[in-house]
């Protein structure tokens, strides 16, 4: 038994979707809708305490980290394998994982949530929406809730934001330098993970990612949105975060 | 051939040379002054762009970050094992390997400053640190260095660090209550992880580890300092006391 509760293939949530579509493995998805806060919900919670997305429940295991999750499932299943033998190439594997979520993903986050997810939720009723927040478990993310909510990003932390992303994009172009994927010369779950925070960009981030600025990453893009596994990936969404998607191949189609 | 780019065997550093003398490897060590700011000398930035220790350079492929340079020797020198490979006993690893780095490296880095090294760094000329930070490549870090040199970090961040200290050790006190060590039935890298970050808050933070609270803990503790890899790594530090660095930043959602 195999079950994944996620939102849409999108950031953390994709991670998982991608993976098992990758390895061919069956699973029954739960859309978790995270702007309805389906994840802080007592039942959820039971599974979850954390009250985070995405949870996979193998045979009655609980996983609950994103990223850490594609090596349970590359270990576990049988199928294409999804990470380098050369250990050196399994450090490079984690070393973007990591930096992506780390540095590049929150930032990203932020400007996503100003402009995007933070004004779609404000629509909900007030005292509802207070209530839905109070029972958050974790202080963090009680916090991080509230801030990306309410749109309390001071300037200084979106330009920030923004500068951060402008980084991560260029050494995300130069790491692309040295092989055609993010570990080495095969597809890994570095990609997936990847994949998942940079999708977008050529239309998000249009002046910073395109054909005559970023040529590894959008020859890369193209490259990961051609596999079987990413467009079935999309199936999954149900919002116009996964519509983003055909604009985006759209314009990779459109290369000159 | 493996060499070691480190500093003092607190926290990431430690990690590593610890690591290393379990394993029984065969390494050269090289000693970064990070109280002079070395790892940003234009050398190191060749090593290591991001200017951060430890750096390991095996083969001539150049390997960081210290939670991942553990999770690599245990890869590429599977003698003396010192994790669970199935696919469970490894995610756990993996997950258990962001927990320690995420609730302890940023928290006791900024206790350990805050209370340890303001006597110690205001003895230096502090003109020539100020111009030595200003030249610091890595935005992050410039602004890292130059909140830690006015050394009054606000009361909340050092609130939120003891909070999240507190909360790791609550879990691993329950945690060690199995088996004694804090993943499976065995010394790991976990161990030898949170060891590294958490050997001095006996001292740091004795109001959240000690005897009476965190009784497991300390024997834990114990047990692990007194084994032979240990000792070699502690011993080849220069300063008779544990010395703190500015660590990785604090959230920056809150």
């Amino acid at each position: 038994m195999l079950d994944l509760y996620h939102w849409e293939p999108n950031a953390n949530s994709g991670k998982p979707v991608i993976a098992l579509l990758e390895k061919g493995v069956d699973f029954t998805s739960h859309y978790t809708d995270l702007l309805n806060f389906d994840q802080h919900e007592p039942e959820y919670l039971k599974m979850n305490p954390n009250g985070t997305i995405p949870t996979l429940v193998h045979d009655g295991y609980v996983l609950t980290e994103s990223s850490q999750m594609g090596e349970y499932i590359d270990a576990e299943f049988e199928g294409p394998s999804l990470r380098p033998e050369d250990p050196c190439l399994r450090w490079r594997m984690r070393y973007w994982t990591k930096f992506f979520d780390n540095f590049f993903g929150p930032s990203l986050s932020m400007i996503g949530w100003s402009i995007f997810v933070g004004p779609m939720v404000r629509q909900k009723d007030p005292e509802e929406l207070q209530r839905k927040i109070d029972r958050i478990p974790l202080k963090e993310r009680r916090v991080a809730w509230e801030t990306a909510i309410y749109n309390r990003f001071t300037d200084e932390q979106l330009t920030e934001s923004s500068r951060r992303v402008q980084h991560g994009i260029r050494v995300l172009e130069k790491a692309l330098d040295d092989y055609p994927y993010i570990a080495g010369p095969e597809y890994s779950l570095a990609d997936i993970n990847i994949f998942c925070m940079t999708y977008a960009l050529p239309t998000m981030q249009e002046e910073h990612v395109n054909w005559g600025k970023t040529p590894n990453i959008m020859e890369w893009l193209r490259r990961i949105y051609a596999r079987p596994a990413i467009e079935k990936t999309f199936d999954y969404g149900q919002t116009q975060l996964a519509e983003r998607a055909s604009e985006v191949v759209e314009k990779l189609q459109a290369r000159n | 051939m493996l060499e070691l780019y480190h500093w003092e065997p607190t926290l990431e550093s430690a990690k590593v040379m610890i690591c290393l003398h379990e394993k029984g490897l065969d390494f050269t060590g090289h000693y970064v002054d990070v109280l002079e700011l070395e790892q940003y000398s234009d050398a190191f930035l060749q090593i290591n762009p991001a200017g951060q220790v430890p750096v390991l350079v095996h083969d001539g492929n150049i390997l960081t970050d210290s939670t991942l340079i553990n999770e690599y020797l245990e890869e590429a020198f599977p003698d003396a094992s010192l994790a669970s490979h199935d696919a469970r006993g490894w995610y756990e690893t993996l997950c258990w390997g962001k927990y320690v780095e995420y609730n302890l490296d940023t928290s006791v880095s900024t206790l350990g400053w805050h209370q340890v090294m303001p006597p110690i760094m205001q003895q230096r000329d502090q003109d020539r640190l100020q111009a030595a930070v200003a030249d610091i490549p890595v935005a992050e870090r410039r602004a890292a260095w130059s909140a830690a040199l006015e050394y009054a970090y606000p009361e909340e961040q050092l609130e939120n660090s003891r909070r999240k200290i507190g909360l790791a050790v609550q879990r691993m006190e329950e945690t060690l209550a199995e088996t004694g060590w804090l993943l499976g039935d065995a010394y790991s890298i976990i161990d030898i992880d949170a060891f590294a970050l958490m050997r001095t808050l006996p001292q740091l933070t004795p109001e959240l580890v000690n005897d009476k609270d965190t009784p497991r803990c300390m024997d834990w503790l114990g047990r692990i300092s007194e084994r032979p890899a240990v000792q070699q790594a502690l011993a080849m530090g220069r300063s008779e006391e544990p010395l703190y660095a500015p660590g990785p930043e604090h959230s920056r959602w809150g």
